[in-house]
């Protein structure tokens, strides 16, 4: 009577990933033990060299290569899209606002700049604390972070949108609507940062497999 | 942790894909304020769409960004608490 037992290995690369399907048991294959005749091993059929994945190089870590799966793919590069919108308004806020009017900016002193990109960091700071984990409690890892990409686009239609409110203001002055404007600005940027704390934080969970 | 427990293979590729991810991130970090702000002087110089050349290449790369973080696993990494 033949048993069957599922080999739990922790060899393999990606043999035992599920696309999609999040954490499975790293399972290489299913061992099927026939009593006193022979054993066969088989393996799942997207392992692409199975011949790579035996006990012996158990001790062995796994090639670089073969963790560019798709899924540490998409991660990777939404994370680096995160980081790189993220870094281009950081260097945009204090260009265009320091810009004169007539040329796409806002003409700031460099005292408000200053005071504002310091403002922001303090109440941006508080605002992680207070507001990212009800955010992650109420709608979840995954919808923060596509809301912190989402809100690098208002950053940038914000800056058009305020030289557009100046240019057309009395004498070029700051007014109440280029300050709302601003406060938008700074606010979909501290929501941006939502999605890096999302990031560090599973940066420090271990995972469980499930 | 959001990279590997999405993702890696092997608890012994954690590191490995931990310091790939943050390999990239910092390579995007590298060419994101310079490409904005040599963007910015090229659309502003050369008067492209009165300007505002450069915030129309950037809400693309937005789209870009979402169309990338929307094929992100939506149940994927739940398990950890998250």
């Amino acid at each position: 009577m033949p048993c069957s037992r599922r080999l739990l290995l922790r060899v393999v690369d990606h043999y035992g990933h599920v696309p999609g399907g999040g954490m499975s048991p790293l399972v290489l294959g299913n061992v099927t033990e026939q009593h006193g005749t022979q054993t066969v091993i088989r393996t799942p059929p997207e392992a692409s060299d199975p011949g790579e994945a035996s006990p012996k190089d158990i001790q062995k870590p796994p090639p670089l290569r073969s963790m560019l799966t798709r899924p540490v793919l998409i991660t990777v590069a939404s994370y680096a899209m995160l980081a790189f919108l993220e870094m281009s308004s950081l260097a945009l806020i204090p260009l265009v606002w320091s810009t004169p009017i007539e040329f796409g900016g806002l003409n700031l002193s460099p005292l408000s700049i200053g005071l504002w990109t310091s403002a922001f960091g303090c109440i941006s700071g508080i605002l992680q604390f207070v507001v990212f984990p009800r955010a992650v409690g109420r709608f979840g890892l995954r919808s923060v972070f596509v809301a912190g990409v989402a809100m690098c686009a208002v950053v940038f239609a914000m800056f058009p949108l305020e030289n557009l409110v100046l240019r057309h203001s009395f004498g070029g002055r700051q007014n109440v609507t280029s300050w709302i404007l601003i406060l938008l600005q700074l606010g979909s940027l501290s929501i941006n940062k939502m999605g890096f704390g999302k990031c560090h934080l599973r940066l420090s969970e271990q995972p469980v497999d499930g | 942790m959001y990279i590997s427990s999405a993702t890696p293979p092997d608890m012994r590729s954690l590191g490995a894909v931990n310091g790939l991810a943050q390999t990239v991130a910092s390579i995007q970090r590298t060419v994101g304020p310079a490409a904005a702000d040599s963007l910015f002087a090229f659309s502003v110089t050369n008067n492209v769409l009165g300007g505002n050349f450069v915030y129309v290449v950037l809400v693309s790369l937005v789209g870009v960004g979402l169309y990338v973080a929307a094929k992100l696993p939506r149940h994927a990494w739940t398990h950890g608490g998250g």
